[in-house]
């Protein structure tokens, strides 16, 4: 046992010697069989969508899906190929030396073993006989021969090839389908565009919501914190019923009081909600129209607000503190080349009046350049301002409008009077 | 236990022993360094010292020293001061045929006068 021991860790350090190199190879062979697997995945909530003005009648369904797998079964084999490229030098350099050796000790009995009494060492010794030449030789190449052919011996018993065999899978198609469809029970949440929720119960699947009673128009549904899927047909529903909801909370505002955004906002609402009301909605159809055609001809009237809080030229100069002076010759006639680029920008303006347009939209002359300027039908300030008027006047450049074949900058005025 | 560690310094020995070879008597060693000395030509030192005579230097040497008896042994000096005395005389070669320098015959005759007397010789 202790020789096994010490013959263990002799070998063990020269074990270290034998770098092997393993490479694995996988080589697919025959198909075996092929098979179809059912997979059940998580799936969703949907819901179906009825709208009978003011109310919206939901059935709200889970789903899981059903993936059927096409596999194909192959027969495979995991080759593990190791080799060393140490062990053919290690081993026939173990066998010459180990072989050698052995020669020199059969060798060494058949030479003379008297010592070499020609010579006398520094100690006082004679010289070595052959025979000692030649073991000496012997255990040399023995010291070279064993190890080299312990570590080839190794090395070769640590190559080689390994086949495993084995089954391999491979999908090669698959389809998924809605199964296992259910009415669910639990909370569902209307989320607005805003971000406000409105929590609801849905029971047994069923969920009746009155429009006129909402306190939001919602945009999506939750149910369970997963957004419910809607189809296309649906989807338009759902978004027709809550413009008409958006419209009933809004319906205390007139018309003149929504901003231009607000009044295009209401028109797209009322498109929509046509699909579910249909011609109840008409005249006020027609009303944002006739607003809008108004606006395009006289600009917005929410949008002076401002301008009529001051109540002298002096006062709309303290007011808005215009930056740039714009007349015949000034520098900063440039900004007139980009108006879009100083929009919202307060100006003072000195020109002559040209034609006059509209009733509120009239032409100014600056030099050489030309400018539209908007005066708001509710102005603070009066006063008849015919062609060839010179005038000052306090304003805000609005960007560029195009009327007829013209295309200018157009500035809102804030204050106007005659001037020079 | 004893069987094995025999076994283990046997095989070392063995390797040891393969460089050299088995003691050689104090006969032989004296007339090792006698031949050393009187190897032709003489050198002035050893010539002038030991009084070598122009023939049988060898004979005449190792009668003065008694070494021509087979059962010779050192005793003054000891075979360690002569062996200390010769390493001169062999620095250059250790086969006995070899003429050392005159130069290492000097360093031996002035560093051993107990030899030189051993020898013979006046110190």
């Amino acid at each position: 046992m202790r020789r096994l021991l010490l013959l263990l860790l002799l070998a063990w350090p020269l074990a270290a010697c034998t770098a092997v190199d393993s490479t694995t190879r996988v080589e697919r062979g025959p198909l075996l069989r092929t098979f179809e697997r059912p997979v059940l995945l998580e799936g969703g909530v949907t819901s179906d969508v009825r709208v009978d003005w003011p109310m919206l009648k939901l059935t709200v369904v889970g789903y899981d899906v059903c993936r059927a797998e096409q596999v194909e079964e192959y027969a495979e084999e995991k080759i593990t190929e190791r080799s060393s490229s140490a062990a053919g030098p290690a081993l026939s350099t173990g066998i010459a030396n180990t072989l050698a050796s052995g020669v020199l000790l059969a060798v060494s009995f058949l030479v003379a073993s008297s010592a070499n009494t020609n010579v006398i060492d520094a100690g006082g010794n004679y010289g070595p006989s052959t025979r000692q030449y030649l073991q000496g030789a012997s255990l040399v190449t023995l010291g070279i021969g064993v190890p080299a052919l312990i570590v080839g011996l190794i090395a070769r018993a640590r190559t080689g090839e390994e086949v495993q065999a084995q089954r391999a899978e491979q999908v090669v198609s698959q389809k998924d389908v809605r199964c296992n469809e259910r009415p669910v029970t639990g909370p569902l949440t209307l989320v607005s565009a805003q971000g406000a929720v409105l929590p609801t119960q849905v029971s047994d699947g069923a969920l009746d919501l009155d429009g006129t009673k909402s306190k939001l128009a919602p945009e999506t549904m939750k149910f369970a914190e997963r957004e419910v899927e809607l189809s296309e047909d649906a989807r338009a529903l759902f978004s027709a019923w809550s413009a008409c909801v958006a419209l009933e909370q809004e319906a205390g505002k007139p018309l003149d009081t929504l901003s231009e955004t607000g009044l295009l906002a209401r028109a797209e609402r009322l498109r929509e909600c046509r699909q579910v009301r249909g011609n109840a909605l008409e005249g006020a159809v027609k009303a944002v129209d006739a607003e809008l055609a108004h606006r395009r001809e006289t600009g917005s009237p929410a949008a002076w607000a401002p301008g009529t809080n001051v109540s002298t030229f002096e006062e709309a100069v303290s007011a808005y503190a215009p930056t740039l002076k714009l007349s015949a010759n000034s520098k900063d006639l440039a900004v007139l080349d980009a108006p879009e680029a100083a929009e919202g920008k307060a100006v003072l303006l000195e020109g002559i009046v040209g034609e006059g347009l509209t009733e509120n939209i009239g032409i100014i002359q600056l030099g050489d350049r030309q400018v539209f300027l908007f005066i708001p039908p509710k102005r603070a300030w009066s006063g008849n301002f015919p062609n060839g008027t010179r005038v000052e006047a306090v304003a805000l450049i609005s960007g560029r409008q195009t009327l007829g074949e013209r295309s200018l900058p157009l500035l809102r005025a804030v204050w106007m009077r005659t001037a020079w | 236990m004893l069987h094995r560690s025999v076994r283990a310094a046997a095989f070392s020995c063995l390797f040891l022993l393969s460089c050299v070879g088995p003691p050689a008597p104090d006969a032989e060693l004296c007339r090792d360094v006698i031949g050393r000395l009187c190897a032709q030509p003489y050198c002035v030192t050893a010539s002038t010292r030991l009084s070598l005579p122009a023939e049988g230097c060898e004979a005449e040497l190792e009668a003065r020293s008694g070494c021509n008896a087979t059962d010779f042994a050192f005793t003054s000096p000891t075979r360690a001061e002569v062996l200390s005395c010769r390493l001169p005389l062999v620095r250059e070669s250790d086969q006995r045929s070899a003429h050392p320098s005159c130069e290492f015959v000097d360093e031996t005759l002035r560093n051993c006068p107990n030899l030189v007397v051993f020898l013979g010789g006046t110190p």
